[in-house]
């Protein structure tokens, strides 16, 4: 790791997981741990058919298994706001009059046990008319594709486009919505070209697959209030959804949230929290809702994605101008695709300088699972895409990859784009990190080894809301509340090292406090790698307010200046003199406070908040007679601005870098005949130990300008960006063949190699 | 196969409750299963059963075979080793006299499926799961292996050959016992690829037939139907490494189509499938002297 | 149809004995009846092995084993992994040391599988920790974690 010179007693150091002792003994506690007295179970009974008209439901037989205390369907939401999705709302917290996608929820039924719940579904009896399924992109734009709405616009929230940019909602049937950014004069700057690339490439549909999954317990104890246990990463936009669909004040709607096992997107946003509520109120009972990890893996995954890009660059290999053109499978439904499509269609730029770059990403809907926010939120797709090309061009110029990136790399300081941030970090040098790992790489006669690069940059901390509160006790105590969520990114940890490092204080005597909405302070949602920086600058200034209240305080009991004491290690020190806070407690008098209190909120703008570069190199082995890839050695560099917790920082890189290998080699729900084919955990083939190679680096770099507290930025979302990319560049190097279908599976590899066998040996 | 109907859930609170048996000894477990026969489901290590449970696949009685006497188990004979169905993988990759008689199945056996598994699941439940993908089969099938069942009906033993089991088992053969796998006891070399599990695993065996030539089994295993099998045979002269590709192929040739559940499609398949058959005749025949 | 049974297992050096239903799944007994939540369920499905407990000595998946299954056996969970006193065991201080738990919910299956594999004995050849922990999944570390304690204690165990 590349460090800044550290000074600082907590921040910079390798704290181990303030919860890890509880997760390691099994002490830790989960929302799917959590039960209340007289709860109800619930089990959802899900569409077999991945298009149909709902004729009829009959749930008789299902209410008379004893046992059974409530069914909920499609009429059960009449006369509730019943659709939810984070800017658009389609998506009926249970299906209405139709069915769009194999899985969907059609009716729920709460009982006295699971076991009687799952009796209880499978004696409904419902009744369709079939329609016909729309499994992909292609048959969705195919001019006979059945229409899934009846064409009149959904309510939504959309937010004005950001600069260079427009969007269109719900612009033709089977169409979510249509985005377009442009800036420079595309045409004019192709005309100018000297070679002009144009490649397609598609993604497959990867699952978040997070171990935890979806569960909620709801309790309503009268018509008026509601109060959700729940592993969601956004309490607080769920309170705000639970009390819109309900007709509810939001001051009535109590979240809570612990420890969440995993989340990597999937528990963002609304989910099956409105399907516990709505039994809740039925059944005037607490009912948990416990998916299993099949049916997690139906409730939300990545978008599929075809991409062509066509990009000019000048005669000397200068990046000068792209056009990208996207189209996303977005499922059934909306969830976050409209902010995913937004976020992507404006970050084709990538690390590198343009002159123009002009986007257009459509949402597609298929009657599949619906997509929605995923690890990287579509920075994945354009980093497949656009590091793939970059050294497909460089074959077509002649440049060595690593060379044409090199000189095309945006400077620090300096704009990728009109409006954008400027860039916070040093590409060349977080490059040249990872280049010269393999400096030492054995060029060795054995042809079928290959090395590949790839870079990307993403954007995080936009418009973002989080609010944080640090309680000193008398007992010298702190308890620290905030509102993100913990899901394994150990964000409590990065806190707590926060609040002690400002505090002069003794981690181990801090405690983080669970989630309630009534209690804690707001936060707009764990997204987009905020945590360490937005939560953290708010953590920040609560810890100063804090200890300011006590010098206050101090100063007033010891009848001095506030200027004349500090604040360390929980002492008050004045002269030579210190004092312990119950020294300064005096029994007799009235006004001693219970805690010293410090609160702050931190608003981040639009727009990217700070960069999150990333730079990888692979090495493969290719066996080019069956198409069978090993990955022999994966180099990560990130900056992290300033590590607050380098382990931390290293875990997040390395286990996002083992789903991007796992989206690069095999992730992928299948459909066949619009069922899903790989939706459970025994047919998803994800990451195991062995696929791991033995060689597996990560750099952490500190290049010092990240706007969080001690100069700290996100790292969350970046170290699975490259590796699709840097593999298929690897392939390409060992055999010569080009892959651009994800995942590469060896088949594709093979057909790749056998393509380029019979074709003339133009391009890498 | 594993592909769940989405309609409801797989999960373990779907097992509505049974009638459990605990049967002690093999004519107990006959008795049951003949009596309730298309009613029962057999319980040995459990995870294949368990999971199809799981799915929805419920039977009012579930048999226990785990402590059934003689069930379990691996005895060597001079000329035959003998494994008890209800025998776990993890009891076979241990057991200090197979792996002096049989080494190649105890390290064939410790790259089954998981630790997790060889720990829980048996011989016998690899078997009779019938799931495409589950390499026993296969790898008896090249070691010449009987299945020795009883036929609770008859209270007769019947012996099989792996080939002859795949050939009836879809047919209702019955109320059958697996009790146990008998192998010849004999020097063989064995040789494996797995890069491609769990779309497609091969197996080979090859042995000196006592008349200059070497001969033996391959298996593919895979598609739904189960393992492909068939004869191979080499001359002393087969040894080098064109001959060996040619006889991969003429066997591949022999084959029906592999149509895998999953995964790659034919076209690969076929492509492939020869390939791997002829580094494994290579591995073979380096191997055996 | 149903009728219950009675088992006797011994659970982290303690006997229990209790009457169950024969489609009782372990992990249940464990959770629910014992009120041991350490044991998480994840995939239901033997897939992941989150709900891995030792069963003599044996890891199994939990949540592919029946009650009765368990039936005379003897017993440990994540909750009697820890030394008497409270304080972590080797393995899961190589763990903490290496910075393992992210969100924590693979961990207790992963740390019975590592307990597992140190009470194996005889062990066959070719058999090693890191084999034997590639039947259980992670989503949130890339395993390096894990590999690094391995190492760790692999130290320890060449430096007593």
């Amino acid at each position: 790791m590349t460090a800044l010179p550290n000074t600082l007693a907590h921040v910079g150091r390798s704290l181990a997981d303030v919860n890890g002792h509880d997760k390691l003994t099994g002490a830790a506690r989960y929302a799917s741990d959590f039960s209340l007295a007289g709860m109800l179970h619930a089990k959802i009974l899900r569409s077999p058919h991945p298009h149909a008209r709902i004729v009829s439901i009959d749930a008789s037989k299902a209410l008379a298994v004893p046992g059974v205390v409530g069914v909920v369907s499609g009429e059960d939401l009449s006369g509730l706001d019943h659709t939810y999705g984070m800017f658009i709302r389609d998506q009926p917290v249970i299906a209405v009059d139709k069915v769009r996608f194999a899985g969907e929820p059609m009716a729920a039924v709460a009982a006295e046990t699971e076991e009687l719940a799952y009796r209880a579904i499978a004696a409904i009896h419902v009744e369709y008319d079939v329609l016909p399924a729309i499994s992909c992109i292609a048959d969705a734009l195919a001019g006979n594709a059945p229409p899934l709405f009846d064409g009149r616009l959904h309510p939504s929230s959309l937010q004005p486009p950001p600069l260079c940019s427009s969007w269109v909602q719900e612009p033709a049937p089977n169409i979510l919505f249509d985005f377009s950014y442009s800036f420079g004069d595309i045409e004019a700057l192709f005309a100018g070209c000297a070679h002009i690339s144009e490649d397609r490439f598609t993604l497959a549909r990867q699952s978040h697959a997070a171990l935890e999954p979806h569960v909620a317990i709801a309790f309503a104890s009268d018509h008026e209030h509601v109060e959700v246990w729940s592993n969601n990463q956004d309490p607080f936009l769920l309170r705000e959804d639970i009390a819109r669909i309900f007709g509810l004040s939001a001051e009535n709607v109590r979240f809570h949230a612990g420890l969440v096992g995993g989340g990597f997107g999937s528990k963002s946003y609304c989910k099956i929290e409105p399907i516990a509520v709505l039994l809740a109120r039925k059944t005037g009972r607490p009912v948990r809702l416990a998916l299993t990890m099949a049916e997690s893996m139906m409730t939300v995954c990545d978008h599929p994605a075809e991409i062509r890009l066509r990009t000019g660059v000048s005669a000397s290999g200068e990046t000068v101008v792209r056009d990208a053109v996207v189209e996303l499978d977005g499922g059934a439904y909306a969830d976050a695709s409209p902010s995913v499509a937004m976020r992507m269609g404006t970050r084709f730029n990538g690390p590198y300088r343009w002159k123009g770059v002009r986007t257009r990403v459509r949402v597609i809907r298929t009657t599949t699972i619906p997509a929605g926010s995923f690890r990287g939120f579509g920075m994945g797709h354009v980093t497949w895409a656009c590091e793939s090309q970059m050294d497909m061009i460089a074959g077509r110029i002649g440049l060595h990859p690593a060379a044409f990136r090199a000189q095309n790399f945006l400077d620090p300081g300096s704009s990728g784009a009109p409006g954008e941030r400027v860039l916070d970090c040093d590409l060349t040098e977080g490059f040249n990190a990872v280049r010269n790992r393999i400096a030492d790489k054995t060029t060795s006669a054995n042809t079928n080894r290959g090395t590949g690069f790839a870079v990307a940059c993403k954007g995080g901390g936009s418009s973002h809301r989080a609010d944080a509160r640090i309680d000193i006790h008398p007992t010298g105590d702190v308890t620290l509340a905030a509102g993100v969520t913990e899901i394994g990114q150990n964000t409590r940890t990065i806190l707590t090292q926060v609040a002690a490092e400002v505090l002069g204080m003794d981690t181990a005597r801090i405690r983080v406090v669970n989630i309630d909405t009534h209690s804690t302070p707001f936060d707009s949602g764990t997204h987009a790698s905020n945590g360490a920086t937005v939560a953290g600058l708010a953590v920040r200034d609560a810890a100063t307010k804090a200890a300011a209240e006590v010098l206050l305080f101090a100063a007033g009991r010891l009848q001095c200046r506030v200027e004349d004491l500090s604040f360390r290690q929980m002492l008050i020190v004045h002269g030579s003199a210190s004092y312990s806070l119950s020294d300064l407690i005096d029994p007799t008098m009235k006004d001693n406070p219970a805690s010293f209190s410090g609160a702050a909120s931190v608003q981040t703008p639009g727009g990217s908040l700070f960069w999150m570069p990333i730079w990888t190199v692979a090495e493969v082995e290719v066996d080019d007679e069956t198409g069978i890839v090993r990955l022999t050695r994966l180099i990560n560099a990130a900056d992290v601005g300033r590590a607050i917790n380098p382990q931390r920082c290293i875990s997040q890189i390395e286990g996002a870098a083992a789903q991007g290998l796992g989206q690069a080699l095999f992730e992928d729900i299948s459909y066949r005949n619009g069922q899903p084919l790989t939706a459970t955990p025994l047919t998803y083939r994800m990451p195991r130990l062995a696929d791991i190679p033995a060689d597996f680096e990560t750099i952490i770099l500190e290049q010092g300008r990240g706007p969080g507290p001690f100069g700290a930025k996100g790292v969350g979302e970046s170290g699975n960006l490259t590796i699709p990319a840097a593999i298929a560049n690897a392939i390409a190097d060992a055999v010569g063949a080009r892959v651009m279908d994800l995942p590469m599976t060896p088949d594709k590899i093979l057909r790749a190699i056998r393509a380029k066998a019979g074709a003339s040996p133009s391009g890498r | 196969m594993l592909i769940d109907d989405h309609t409801i859930a797989a999960s373990r609170r779907r097992i509505a409750g049974f009638r459990l048996h605990r049967p002690v000894t093999i004519d107990e477990a006959c008795d049951l299963l003949a009596r309730f026969s298309d009613g029962a489901m057999l319980h040995a290590g459990g995870i294949d059963v368990t999971n199809r449970m799981k799915r929805g696949f419920l039977q009012p009685h579930v048999i226990a075979v785990q402590q059934v006497a003689g069930l379990s188990g691996i005895r060597l004979g001079e000329t035959e080793i003998e494994i008890g169905a209800a025998t776990r993988h993890w009891d076979i990759e241990i057991d200090p006299g197979l792996r002096h008689a049989l080494p190649t199945l105890c390290d064939y056996v410790a790259g089954l499926g998981n630790i997790r598994i060889r720990m829980q699941g048996t011989i016998g439940g690899n078997i009779m799961a019938a799931e495409p993908g589950y390499e026993m089969p296969a790898v008896l099938a090249v070691l010449d292996a009987e299945l020795v069942f009883r036929d609770c009906a008859t209270r007769t033993e019947r012996r099989l050959t792996v080939d002859q089991w795949l050939e009836i088992r879809g047919a209702n053969p019955g109320p059958l016992l697996l009790t146990s796998i008998r192998l010849p006891r004999r020097p063989i070399a064995l040789a494996w690829n797995r890069q491609l599990r769990p779309a497609l695993s091969l197996v080979a065996a090859l042995r000196h037939d006592g008349t200059g030539q070497m001969r033996g089994r391959m298996a593919v295993t895979g598609g739904s139907s189960g393992p492909l099998i068939a004869d191979i045979a080499l001359t002393a002269a087969g040894r080098e490494d064109p001959d060996l590709g040619l006889v991969a192929r003429a066997w591949v040739d022999r084959l029906p189509l592999l149509q895998l559940p999953l995964g790659p499609d034919a076209g690969y398949c076929s492509e492939v499938i020869p390939i791997l058959c002829r580094r494994l005749l290579q591995t073979l025949s380096k191997r055996l002297p | 149809m149903t009728e219950s049974l009675r088992i006797h297992i011994k659970v982290n050096g303690r006997p229990e004995s209790a009457e169950i239903a024969p489609n009782l799944m372990l992990v249940d007994f464990l959770r629910e009846h014992l009120g041991l939540q350490g044991t998480k369920l994840a995939c239901d499905q033997g897939a992941c092995g989150a709900c891995t407990v030792l069963l003599d000595g044996r890891p199994v998946t939990s949540c592919l084993t029946f009650a009765f299954a368990a039936d005379g056996a003897d017993l440990q969970t994540i909750e009697g992994a820890s030394r008497d006193n409270g304080t972590l065991s080797q393995v899961q201080n190589a763990l903490h040391d290496c910075g393992v738990p992210q969100c924590g919910f693979c961990t207790p299956g992963m740390v019975m599988m590592m307990e597992g594999f140190a009470r194996q004995d005889p062990l066959p050849p070719g058999q090693t920790l890191e084999t034997w922990m590639n039947a259980n999944l992670c989503r949130c570390s890339g395993y390096q974690g894990f590999r690094r304690a391995l190492d760790q204690l692999a130290n320890e165990a060449g430096n007593p």
